[in-house]
């Protein structure tokens, strides 16, 4: 059955990478492809994501980082998550995670990875189909 | 054939040229043309006389004058070669210090220094929102000491250091000069560049040193030397940008999508 709900996306800079070019055009497709899309801005804190996931009441949360501190920031963002209660969110990550890091990284929690390359259209389909029960009900 | 240097009649000549020309290379209707500029400008086979147009003077010049076309420096690599120096910077001072020794006995001929994003914003290696960004894409420098273990063995007065530093680029090129100083170096010796350029970056954005460089930063006075001040007394790069952004603020870039 069509879920007639309309999901909601925070789309979030962790860490100090300046580079937005890329979330900025995801932030557009979703937002295209009907979906009410909240975009951080740079320079957020894993407390600042969590904040935010909680007070928008976000379906989907996407970690946009190239720096290379994705292993450092990503569990502190998942572990907030948790403790308030919000991991049914769906978290996916996008930006420069190499190869070796992506399993790690979704053996605690981060659905997918979306590096660079992807498919704007991808992602949005990945979204759709994979939204948690409880979300996609609401 | 015999070239007739006669302005009107060499025109003639080179269209004939070509024309032979043409008619011998390979006639691919499919192939990209390579006679081509990564701009996609068509390049021809040959450009004589006929083919300059225009003031010399004025859209050519000499080397080492405007428009400075043909060079900008006077003899070019006549009296002097490029300097290669190879972006480089990871982890710790320490890391970096070893790979700039490596570079230089390889034969490069100045440093390049990449900073850590930290670094490049105007915070220190403990601050929160460092967090997982210390030493990643460029190496951590806070303080003077840093700088001292960076630049270990490495003469001040016979290599050129090119810093790819923006906002902080103040406090950076404090710590170069306190550190020749600290090694007996006089300012004249030292050469080196900064990027400096706040239309590309965010504006990043302190102890009694801090205040007075806040106290300058208000002013219309040179900041250079509250700023070399507070980094001899070892404030750090995120103290003293902090005081900084105190004044200035800090920049919050467009979230428009």
């Amino acid at each position: 059955m069509e879920a007639k709900k309309v999901i909601r996306v925070l789309l979030a800079k962790p860490g100090l990478d300046g580079h937005d070019r890329g979330a900025k055009v995801i932030a557009r497709a979703l937002t295209e492809a009907g979906m009410e899309v909240i975009y951080t801005g740079l320079r957020q804190t894993p407390e600042m994501i969590v904040a935010a996931a909680e007070q928008e009441d976000v379906d989907v949360l996407m970690l946009s980082i190239l720096s290379g501190a994705h292993n450092a920031i990503f569990p502190r963002v998942l572990e907030g998550l948790k403790n308030k209660g919000l991991d049914d969110i769906l978290v996916l990550g996008g930006g420069i995670i190499p190869e070796a890091d992506i399993a790690p990284l979704k053996a605690i929690g981060i659905r997918e990875i979306f590096g660079p390359g992807t498919e704007t259209g991808e992602i949005i389909a990945y979204v759709k189909a994979n939204l948690s029960a409880q979300r996609r009900g609401r | 054939m015999c070239v007739d240097d006669k302005p009107g009649n060499l025109a003639a000549a080179l269209r004939e040229w070509e024309a032979e020309v043409r008619k011998q290379l390979p006639q691919d209707p499919d192939a990209k043309n390579a006679a081509e500029t990564l701009s996609g400008m068509p390049v021809k086979e040959l450009y004589a006389p006929p083919d300059v147009s225009g003031d010399y003077a004025a859209s050519l010049g000499f080397p080492g004058s405007y428009p400075f076309t043909r060079g900008i420096q006077q003899t070019m690599y006549r009296s002097r070669f490029w300097t290669m120096r190879q972006y480089a910077g990871f982890g710790s001072a320490e890391d970096t210090n070893k790979r700039f020794r490596y570079l230089l006995e390889q034969g490069q001929t100045g440093l390049s220094l990449a900073f850590d994003l930290p670094t490049q914003i105007g915070y220190d290696s403990d601050d929160p929102l460092a967090l997982g960004e210390v030493g990643k894409v460029g190496v951590a420098i806070d303080s003077i000491r840093d700088m001292k273990i960076l630049f270990d063995q490495i003469p001040l007065d016979q290599i050129s250091t090119s810093m790819t530093i923006n906002s902080p680029a103040a406090v950076l090129i404090a710590m170069y000069v306190v550190l020749a100083e600290q090694n007996g170096i006089s300012l004249a010796k030292l050469r080196g560049t900064i990027q400096n350029d706040p239309l590309k970056e965010y504006i990043a954005r302190g102890t009694a040193a801090l205040d007075k460089v806040k106290q300058v930063a208000t002013s219309e006075a040179n900041l250079m030397p509250a700023i070399i001040d507070a980094v001899r007394v070892e404030a750090t790069v995120g103290e003293i940008c902090t005081a900084l952004r105190e004044v200035f603020g800090e920049y919050s870039g467009a979230n428009y999508y």
